[in-house]
């Protein structure tokens, strides 16, 4: 007993040796790891300091701002945007609502899609593999344009003003699919997918208990770009939406800014009228108070997802 | 086993979902029994919190009235063009929609076939015959109409907008200041007196006075020439001067050293600035600003294609009910109830009506477009419930704001009546033979254009590379072309 720990205690010792060795060589020089460090604090200060000093605005008093222009210590403090959203945002808070379903539902069935897809190809036994290869290719390529989607979403699958409008237009990409066939390809020796079968796994069992579990990492990567393109996405709410009940976040968001925008180019065709107008627009204080609680939530989703970004779950599972 | 059970069932969810969307597509309603039609109207702004509540009054009226219930979906303001192209060329379900000269092109629209020709559904209307001829002439195209009006200002109006505040301090004779030039002498003294204050205070939205119809901006045919001779704007002798001019006072220092670029800033104080005017545009600006300021129209009002086209209202070539889209808009350009009720919202809710000084009735009376009181906006509701006027119709059977003057309409179509026409109104250019080079005219406009007009740069070095870069994007052509269309409009006219 006892000589077996003290064995297992010098097995340790030694191990920590050779790592230190290692790192000895593998360490970069201290002045060079000062610059490094330098040079990547501005990086992240430049990535940083813009959405501050959003936060920053959206917590100045209205009249402060118009006075003395944007601060990165204001004159005066208020919280009359998170107010007025919480109070008079309806619209506003509904349409969170609409992001976040839209963002859940359509990350979950975009990744059964996508993976489903992506492994079905990956398998070298598919008979159809190269004819579903090139289905997914030719999007990649090139496009239908958008009245033709607009056509199809609309007229075929008779989708307008429903959330699946939303939904089901961004679920399958086909860059996503060659990324996760690429993963499942390299991830999963094929003699995983043998021995499960000579254990009498079905194809569902193999797919769902097998696969998934050693693909976490893969699945966690689409997943996070489903998730930022669905709550990211305005585009097709601008196409297919004219329910204003289902309009999601980033919409209202472009609509306000391309309403700013358009005003400001076009004063002298809007004349007298674009003041009126302009004069309804949301304050500068509210728009930024829409960005601070646009943008936290999918803060919040990245160290969610990298929680599955692990390597080597596979490492040791097939001995060759 | 139980994994196929899973997966099947998810299958089976998604099918059903699939399914369920697929009837869940909406219907047309019959409302108690009678014919009812529902008809869909596109309109530009912001989606109004209060709007399906106002429609539902609407609806009780129109219904009643002419057996006709709206259904109206908004675009905002930076994304209608975008949409209506995608609505327009899908051939979705829409009957109306709004459209003018600066977006959702009329004439383009118009001429491929896209908006039904009125001329048969409307010459009875009564709207036919209020509406000012001339308004109902700019809405033709090649003899056809397309479109019903909004009765508004029919020319645009470039004014001097200046402070109040130093007008009187100087004694400055508004009046009598109209050009550019007549600007010289009190820029300097306000320059020399005035430290704090910038003399002509322009932003990147500023162009200079121009005294042309600009057909295809920067191509059109000057304000006056009987002769219809297509020119460059940047090749007139008035625009030479113009630029000019503006060197000289940026040089002087009497414009804001960041004209180029800058956006309006509010806080800045300034003596004058340019704005596109219509009657008592002064009440307008000064609310926003803050302070009172007075304006003086910079040239007479010219009527042109672009300025009378300013908002109309089509009718999809497609509908199933065109006789009762022109009932719809005849009434709301004719009855009084429905058109405050779209314009302003729910009288009780939206807006009061406030009774009129006796005084100033009495000085209003027998003009026309003058009612017997006029309205205060609920400053909690309005919010709710704030659409742009003349996207719906016409202005004129409208009530005025409790702060304007009672005659506004009738000053508008006083100020209508005495606009004159340019010598092109009426004349379509059909871009098609030139859109290339056309398309590419934005590009230059946009990299020497500002820079120019605000006097930034020295038009001595630089509109020789204006006009250069203009030439090798084909402007020639597209002169040669307007000009061989427009020999031949003037020929049939």
């Amino acid at each position: 007993m006892s000589e077996k720990t003290m064995s297992k205690r010098k097995m340790e010792k030694r191990i920590r040796a050779i790592e230190e060795e290692g790192c000895k060589y593998n360490q970069i020089k201290k002045p060079t790891n000062v610059l490094f460090n330098i040079f990547l604090a501005i990086l992240s200060l430049i990535c940083v300091i813009p959405f501050i000093f959003v936060i920053i605005i959206s917590i100045t008093d209205e009249e402060s701002l118009t006075m003395n222009g944007y601060r990165f210590i204001p004159e005066k403090l208020s919280l009359y945007a998170y107010e007025y959203i919480v109070s008079a945002g309806e619209n506003i808070l509904r349409s969170y609502g609409v992001t976040i379903l839209v963002t859940i539902i359509g990350t979950l069935i975009g990744l059964l899609l996508t993976g489903t897809y992506a492994y079905t190809l990956s398998r070298k036994n598919y008979a159809y593999r190269k004819f579903f290869t090139t289905v997914i290719t030719i999007p990649m390529l090139f496009s239908g344009g958008m009245i033709a989607n607009y056509l199809i979403v609309t007229k075929v699958m008779m989708l307008k003003d429903t959330i699946w409008a939303l939904v089901l237009p961004l679920c399958l990409n086909s860059f996503n699919i060659i990324v996760l066939r690429t993963f499942f390809k390299t991830s999963i020796p094929d003699a995983v997918v043998e021995s499960a079968k000579i254990d009498g796994a079905s194809e569902w069992r193999l797919f769902f208990q097998i696969v998934i579990p050693m693909a976490l990492p893969g699945l966690a990567t689409i997943g996070l770009f489903l998730t930022l393109g669905y709550w990211n996405d305005w585009f097709n709410a601008m196409m297919y939406m004219d329910n204003k009940d289902l309009i999601p976040l980033q919409y209202l968001l472009i609509q306000i800014e391309s309403s700013i925008d358009w005003l400001a180019n076009n004063k002298a065709t809007m004349g007298v009228d674009g003041i009126a107008v302009a004069a309804n627009m949301p304050k500068e204080t509210i728009k930024m108070a829409i960005v601070v609680i646009s943008t936290l939530p999918i803060i919040f989703a990245y160290p969610f997802f990298q929680r599955y970004f692990v390597n080597g779950l596979t490492v040791g599972a097939v001995k060759e | 086993m139980k994994f196929k059970k899973f997966a099947s069932l998810g299958l089976a969810v998604v099918l059903a979902a699939g399914l369920l969307t697929g009837c869940g597509n909406k219907k047309e309603t019959n409302a108690s029994g009678e014919e009812v039609v529902e008809l869909t109207w596109w309109q530009i702004g912001d989606a109004q919190k209060d709007q399906e509540k106002v429609l539902e009054k609407v609806n009780e009226y129109t219904q009643e009235k002419i057996g006709v219930k709206l259904r109206v979906n908004t675009a905002g303001w930076g994304d209608y063009n975008q949409k209506m192209q995608v609505v327009v060329n899908t051939g979705d379900d829409w009957d109306l929609c709004f459209t003018c000269s600066w977006a959702n092109n009329y004439f383009q629209n118009a001429d491929k076939g896209a908006f039904l020709a009125l001329d048969d559904y409307i010459k009875d209307t009564e709207m036919y015959k209020n509406i000012d001829s001339r308004f109902w002439e700019a809405a033709k195209v090649q003899g056809k109409t397309y479109g019903v009006p909004s009765e508004k200002e029919i020319g645009s109006m470039p004014m001097w907008v200046f402070t109040k505040e130093y007008v009187d301090k100087y004694n400055v004779p508004v009046d009598e200041i109209h050009s550019l030039e007549d600007l010289e002498p009190w820029l300097k003294v306000i320059h020399e007196n005035e430290p704090d204050v910038v003399p002509m205070y322009l932003t990147s939205s500023y162009s200079a006075p121009i005294y042309m119809d600009l057909i295809q901006d920067p191509v059109g045919i000057e304000y006056g020439d009987e002769t219809l001779t297509v020119k460059n704007v940047f090749e007139t002798e008035k625009m030479k001067s113009t630029l000019d001019t503006m060197r000289k006072y940026y040089l002087a220092g009497y414009i804001n050293k960041d004209a180029a670029t800058a956006s309006d800033d509010k806080s800045i104080k300034r003596f004058v600035t340019k704005g596109d005017g219509q009657p008592y545009a002064e009440l307008v600006w000064g609310k926003d600003l803050g302070y009172e300021v007075v304006a003086t129209p910079i040239m007479d009002t010219y009527v042109t294609n672009i300025s009378a086209r300013g908002a109309l209202t089509a009718v999809n070539a497609q509908t199933k009910h065109p006789e009762k889209a022109v009932e719809l808009l005849n009434l709301i350009n004719t009855d009084e109830y429905l058109r405050n009720l779209l314009n302003y919202g729910i009288e009780g809710e939206h807006w009061d009506k406030v009774e009129v000084p006796a005084e100033e009735a009495k000085a209003a009376e027998g003009k026309p477009y003058v009612y017997e009181n006029k309205i205060k906006l609920n400053e909690e509701t309005r919010k709710n419930y704030s659409v742009s006027y003349w996207v719906q119709g016409g202005l004129f059977n409208t009530y005025v704001l409790e702060n304007e003057p009672l005659d506004k309409w009738a000053t508008f179509k006083e100020f209508n009546d005495s606009s004159v026409e340019a010598p092109s109104f009426g004349f379509d250019f059909d871009l098609n033979p030139v859109s290339t080079e056309v398309a590419g005219f934005g590009n230059v406009m946009d990299e020497f254009g500002k820079s120019l007009f605000t006097g930034s740069v020295d038009p001595e070095e630089y509109l020789p590379k204006l006009q250069e870069k203009l030439k090798a994007t084909g402007i020639d052509k597209v002169i040669e072309e307007m000009q061989k269309q427009i020999d031949e409009w003037k020929a049939n006219k």
